[in-house]
């Protein structure tokens, strides 16, 4: 039953990370909840789905001269330092909190992606004003 | 596409804090665009091009952490991956026909409705 729900999943999450919005976010409670993996299992995928996306993306963008080499080398060690006491944290804590402190994160981005982005302007009523 | 003098401190935090983020949640790249952008002063095509090969790195140490617990079930994450890529083609060429601002909401929405429920739940 989880190989169908994994490809379901995939898709969408592909589906809307590749219209710029983002999916994966959403994906990992949605395999918590529908395929009752674990917090830290569900986040695991959720990296190894992005990484083979994220590297043929990275190879786009280098060919069209957008990576500023000077700022990629200064941010990288600390990147990445980040990246292992955040994962090494992940893993040290119980599935319940750690799912807990998602849920405070996705409430933020959440927020965040229905906050209206100009002032004075309405997203999705943008048409209606400028073109009455 | 020069990029403003930022202090070395900031880009310690920026980087601190985006990795760990990304450790941690498996997320946060959505913070490191806006941060590049205003705190490192690249351009958007550049903070956005520059943003991608760093959480790419990040993400590849997070896996290796998450997979050294022995946190990671390769099966499904083929699978997703697999679907992942079917439909990360489709969303590029559907994003031209789709209203995203729309989808947008619908997604911040569903993203509260998630959050509720891994609170609360």
């Amino acid at each position: 039953m989880a190989g169908p729900w994994a490809v379901a999943l995939g898709a969408a999450m592909g589906l809307l990370t590749g219209m710029g919005i983002g999916g994966g976010k959403l994906v990992v409670p949605l395999m918590v909840l529908a395929m009752g993996l674990s917090q830290q299992r569900a986040q695991a995928v959720s990296l190894a789905a992005f990484v083979p996306t994220a590297l043929a993306a990275s190879w786009v963008h280098w060919r069209a001269g957008r990576i500023e080499g000077r700022l990629l080398r200064a941010l990288a060690p600390w990147v990445l330092a980040g990246a292992a006491a955040g994962a090494w944290l992940a893993n040290h804590l119980a599935s319940p909190s750690l799912s807990r402190l998602y849920g405070a994160f996705l409430l933020l981005v959440g927020a965040y992606e229905l906050w209206p982005r100009s002032p004075g302007r309405i997203r999705g009523r943008r048409r209606a004003t400028e073109h009455p | 596409m020069a990029t403003r003098a930022s202090s070395p401190a900031a880009r310690a935090a920026v980087g601190l804090l985006v990795g760990w983020l990304n450790g941690l949640l498996g997320a946060g790249a959505t913070l490191l665009v806006p941060a590049l952008d205003h705190v490192m002063g690249a351009s958007r095509p550049a903070a956005h091009g520059t943003a991608l090969p760093l959480i790419m790195l990040a993400s590849s140490v997070s896996l290796g952490v998450y997979g050294a617990s022995g946190r990671l079930p390769a099966g499904v994450a083929l699978l997703v991956a697999a679907g992942s890529t079917a439909g990360g083609l489709a969303g590029a060429w559907l994003v031209r026909y789709l209203p995203s601002a729309r989808l947008r909401q619908i997604f911040g929405g569903a993203m509260l409705a998630a959050a509720v429920r891994m609170l609360w739940g």
